[in-house]
C-alpha cells in the first residue's frame, strides 16, 4: 500500500468512526464523565510526517530528506480532578530517508492533559515532556522531546472510546563541546486513531 | 446501541483501584540510570538529523541489486563487472548490458580478468565445471577459445576444473581451480607456449584468496592459511620469519603498492606489512575480523590503505599510515560524508576495490568497490571519483 494512499485510509477511518459514533449519541453535553481518579490507557496508530529541521544556527535546513513514517502509541492517564489529567506514554515510530535508510523513534514522557466537553464529544488538549531514543544506521542517541496536541472522542461503549489526535513533535539533538555544531531540532506532525480504555 | 457512559455507571471496584498510587520510587530510580547508562554508551559524534540531511539519492541498475560483484576489468572503452555473467559498460557513460561471449548471453562466468586491452571470462557449465576460459581483444566482437579444458599434458587446466578465480597482473594471467576432491591450484597462461602451466602451486587443501605483484621482482599469492611467493612455475610458501602473517583459515586479503611492499590482512584485526626482506604486523583494530585490503594512492600526499571488515555491519575502514589514523564509518578520506557511507556499503560486505587500467578522464583516477550481495536496498556496485586538480572526491555513486 502506498503511504499516501495509508494516510488516506487512516484519515478517512478517523472521520468515519468519529461520524457513526456521534450519530448515536444522546446529545447531552453537560453530563460530567469524569472525575479524580479516572484512569485510562489508549492505544493509538497513525502516521508521522517530517515538517522541517533547523540546524544548530536555527537556520532552516533545506530539504528533510525523510519520508512520511508511522507511528504507535500507548499512553495512561489519570485524572486529578474534572478536567486535568496525568500520565505516561511510549511510543514507537519511524520514517524512512532518501538515502533508503529508516530512522526509528522511541519517545518515552510524562503527559500532562486538559480534559473538556463530554456527551457526544470530548476533546483535550496535552502536552508531552520526555526522553526519545533514535536509531540510526546502527547508531543510537537518547534526546529529550516535547510533543503539543489536540484530540477529540467519542465513547462507543461504557468503558472504551475511539478519538483522533494530532500532535506537533519537537525531536532535537544535542551534542556537547566541539560538536555542538551537530546539533538540531527537528519537528514532525503525528496524527492517530486510536482506541481508549476507562476504568 | 452504545450508550454514553457516566461516571457513576462504572463498577465500583475499579474506583478503588484508581486510588493506588502506582508510582514507585524504586521504579523511577532504575528508569534512571537507565537512562544515564544508554546516555554514556552514545556517541557525541554522530547526528541523526544532519546525517540524512547529507544524504544523496541513489538510482543505480536494478542488475546490482541482490547479487554479488565478484571480479572487474576494463579495456579501452568500457568497464567489465562479474556477476554470475558478465556486464558492461561505455567508460564514456551509459546503461550496463549482459555481455555476449562467443556469440551467446546464456552462459555461467566463472571467472573476469583484464590487462587493459585484452579482456579474459572463464565459463563454466551447469554444473561449474570449467567449459573454457575465453579471450577478446576487441571488446568482446570476436572471442578466442583458450583451450583450457583438457588435460594437463595437453596444456589445460584439466577436465575437472571448478575456476574460482581469474586474475591478471604483471603481463600475466592466473587462474585459481579446485577439484572435486576440494584440492586447490593455481596456473598461469604462457604466452610463449600458448599453454596452461601449474604456478607451482598444485593440490593444496587451501583455498586460494588472491594473487598480487610487488612491482620488483616476484608475484605473491594467499591461501586462506598460508602466504606463498615467486616466479609463475616456481612459486612456493614464504618462510619468512619473524612475524609471518601464515595460520590456518586467518587469511583474508592481500595488497601492494607496486613498489616492493605487501600486506596482508588477517581475521584478527591485524595487518602484516612486508618490506625490506620482513614481515611485520600492523594493529588496525583488534580484535575485529578484516576483509580485502587495497592501496588507495590518491592523494598521493597521503595514501592509506582501504580494508573491508569482515564482521557485520561489514563496510570498510580507511588507514592513514602517516599518521596511524584509523577512520570508520565513512567519516572521512574517500566517503565525502558519513551519510553518504551509510547508505551505500555500510552493511555490505566489501569483495575487493578496484581502479581501472586505463581511466577515460585523464584529470580523474576511479575507484570502484565491489559489494556481496546483502541489504537489498542497496546496490553491489559504487564508483568514486577523484579529482586530480582539486584532490577531492565525489563520494560513492551508484552504477
Amino acid at each position: 500500500m502506498s503511504k499516501k494512499l495509508f494516510a488516506a485510509v487512516v484519515v478517512i477511518a478517523c472521520v468515519g468512526a468519529l461520524t457513526v459514533g456521534a450519530q448515536e449519541n444522546t446529545g447531552n453535553s453537560s453530563e460530567i464523565l469524569r472525575e479524580k481518579g479516572d484512569q485510562s490507557i489508549t492505544i493509538l496508530a497513525g502516521g508521522f510526517v517530517p515538517l522541517f529541521v533547523l540546524d544548530s544556527t536555527g537556520a532552516l535546513v533545506p530539504s528533510t530528506n525523510m519520508y512520511p513514517g508511522a507511528s504507535f502509541d500507548v499512553q495512561y492517564r489519570y485524572m486529578l480532578d474534572n478536567h486535568i489529567g496525568l500520565g505516561g506514554s511510549i511510543s514507537g515510530s519511524f520514517v524512512t530517508t532518501i538515502g533508503g535508510g529508516t530512522l526509528f523513534f522511541a519517545p518515552i514522557g510524562a503527559t500532562v492533559a486538559w480534559v473538556g466537553g463530554g456527551d457526544p464529544l470530548e476533546y483535550e488538549v496535552f502536552t508531552e515532556l520526555g526522553m526519545n531514543i533514535m536509531r540510526l544506521y546502527g547508531n543510537g542517541l537518547i534526546e529529550p522531546y516535547a510533543k503539543l496536541g489536540a484530540g477529540v472522542s467519542r465513547y462507543v461503549a461504557s468503558a472504551w472510546d475511539i478519538g483522533l489526535k494530532v500532535a506537533w513533535c519537537f525531536f532535537p539533538e544535542f551534542h556537547l563541546g566541539t560538536y555542538s555544531n551537530l546539533n538540531s531540532y527537528a519537528n514532525f506532525l503525528e496524527f492517530s486513531i486510536g482506541a481508549s480504555y476507562h476504568f | 446501541m452504545h450508550k454514553p457512559t457516566k461516571i457513576e455507571d462504572r463498577p465500583p471496584e475499579i474506583h478503588k483501584n484508581a486510588e493506588k498510587n502506582p508510582c514507585r520510587l524504586g521504579g523511577w530510580v532504575a528508569a534512571a540510570l537507565l537512562i544515564l547508562l544508554v546516555f554514556a554508551g552514545c556517541d557525541n559524534t554522530f547526528s541523526v538529523f544532519q546525517t540524512i540531511a547529507q544524504e544523496e539519492r541513489q538510482i543505480g541498475e536494478d542488475l546490482f541489486k541482490n547479487t554479488t560483484i565478484r571480479a572487474m576489468a576494463d579495456d579501452s572503452t568500457n568497464y567489465y563487472a562479474l556477476l554470475s555473467q558478465v556486464v558492461w559498460r561505455p567508460k564514456s557513460g551509459g546503461n550496463w548490458n549482459v555481455l555476449a561471449i562467443a556469440g551467446s548471453t546464456d552462459y555461467f562466468a566463472a571467472g573476469l580478468a583484464g590487462d587493459g586491452t585484452k579482456l579474459y571470462v572463464a565459463k563454466a557449465n551447469d554444473n561449474n565445471g570449467l567449459e573454457d576460459i575465453y579471450t577478446t581483444n576487441n571488446s568482446g566482437t570476436s572471442w578466442t577459445a583458450m583451450g583450457a579444458a583438457t588435460v594437463v599434458s595437453s596444456g589445460g587446466i584439466g577436465t575437472d576444473a571448478f575456476v574460482d578465480w581469474l586474475k591478471y597482473t604483471k603481463d600475466t594471467l592466473f587462474v585459481a581451480v579446485h577439484d572435486s576432491a576440494r584440492k586447490y591450484s593455481l596456473f598461469y597462461y604462457d604466452g610463449v607456449s600458448s599453454k596452461f602451466a601449474s604456478t607451482g602451486v598444485s593440490d593444496i587443501d587451501e583455498p586460494l584468496i588472491d594473487i598480487v605483484y610487488d612491482g620488483s621482482s616476484q608475484y605473491w599469492l594467499i591461501s586462506d592459511s598460508k602466504v606463498y611467493k615467486g616466479a609463475p612455475g616456481s612459486i612456493a610458501e614464504d618462510t619468512t620469519a619473524p612475524n609471518n602473517p601464515n595460520y590456518d583459515g586467518y587469511l583474508l586479503g592481500i595488497a601492494s603498492d607496486g613498489a616492493g611492499r605487501v600486506i596482508v590482512s588477517r581475521r584478527d584485526g591485524s595487518v602484516y606489512s612486508y618490506t625490506s626482506s620482513a614481515w611485520s604486523p600492523i594493529t588496525v583494530k583488534s580484535s575485529t575480523e578484516l576483509g580485502s585490503v587495497f592501496f588507495l594512492n590518491q592523494p598521493t600526499s597521503s595514501k592509506r590503505i582501504l580494508i573491508g571488515k569482515g564482521i557485520s555491519p561489514y563496510g570498510y575502514m580507511e588507514y592513514d599510515e602517516s599518521s596511524s589514523t584509523l577512520k570508520e564509518n565513512g567519516s572521512s578520506f574517500v566517503s565525502t560524508s558519513s551519510s553518504i557511507y551509510y547508505t551505500t556499503i555500510h552493511s555490505k560486505e566489501v569483495q575487493a576495490f578496484w581502479q581501472p587500467t586505463a581511466e577515460y578522464d585523464a584529470t580523474k583516477k576511479t575507484l570502484f568497490v565491489l559489494l556481496a550481495s546483502g541489504n537489498t536496498g542497496t546496490y553491489a556496485l559504487y564508483r568514486n571519483d577523484y579529482t586530480i586538480s582539486t584532490g577531492s572526491w565525489s563520494g560513492w555513486t551508484a552504477e
